[in-house]
């Protein structure tokens, strides 16, 4: 059977998604905090997210803030649609999703910067409070990976698609309507 | 589901690969966690911040006698360093 599919994720968004991924494993389970490495990739992370929110402006559609803004419209559409157990196929981020991947951003940009306190501002050597901001943007950035890859799998099994495959090869089935 | 699982027990145990182990002895071995900092201190060390880790490891945050950032994980019994991190 011939799948008709599309390329729906660019490169660097595949890219990007596979960087936060790999550093947030990483640096919650492997690497110890104040070590050369857990820093250096916290670092190579706060590139990346940098280099994404510019892309939201110029990157091509499914990439741009404005596709996938999670604007309470949005939202009540597709919490709606989930509740009354309607399919909601878009070929790009569903709102719920996009909403949740802004949170996340969110807990990375406080890492980098409780992280960037406690690390290079000589002052704040050895204080507590930045290493319980890093640790709470940690635990709750986690706990926001764990409801991401949740909802990554209910939908796929729903969808009957690999949405995981897709952020990886960027295709996407095309609907057939 | 098994991934789901794996994930899941992993998020249980955060930082459980990653600390540094210092001792496994009897806590009643363990140096006087004053008389270990004052020692520090005599070595030319300035301490910022003296914690016991979940690891058993006396951790200072501080300055060394080159005024260097340093983070060390000490063995609390024989009071040798077990690892350094060390800010240029």
């Amino acid at each position: 059977m011939h799948v008709a599919t599309i390329n729906l994720w660019d490169p660097l968004i595949r890219l990007f998604h596979l960087s936060i991924a790999g550093v947030f494993v990483a640096n919650y389970f492997f690497t110890e905090p104040g070590e050369d490495w857990h820093t250096w990739l916290g670092y190579y992370a706060t590139a990346w997210l940098g280099i994404r929110v510019v892309w939201g402006f110029v990157g091509p559609r499914s990439a741009r803030w404005q596709d996938f803004w999670p604007t309470s419209v949005r939202l009540r559409a597709h919490a709606s649609a989930l509740l009354h157990r309607r399919p909601y196929h878009r070929l790009g981020h569903s709102p719920i999703g996009a909403l949740v991947m802004l949170l996340m951003m969110a807990c990375i940009g406080t890492l980098a910067l409780s992280g960037f306190a406690m690390q290079e501002v000589d002052a704040l050597w050895g204080a507590d409070w930045p290493m319980w901001i890093h640790e709470w943007a940690a635990n709750g950035l986690a706990a926001l990976v764990l409801l991401h890859v949740s909802a990554a799998l209910f939908e796929s099994l729903r969808l009957n698609e690999n949405l995981p495959l897709s952020m990886l090869t960027g295709k996407r089935r095309q609907p057939s309507e | 589901m098994r991934r789901f699982l794996l994930l899941a027990s992993l998020l249980a145990s955060p930082y459980a690969l990653a600390a540094t182990e210092c001792t496994t002895a009897d806590r009643s071995t363990w140096q006087d966690p004053e008389r270990f900092q004052a020692k520090l201190k005599e070595q030319g060390y300035q301490i910022n911040k003296f914690k016991v880790t979940k690891g058993n490891c006396y951790e200072i945050y501080g300055l060394d006698k080159d005024r260097r950032k340093v983070e060390i994980y000490h063995d609390p019994v024989s009071g040798t360093a077990v690892k350094s991190n060390i800010e240029d």
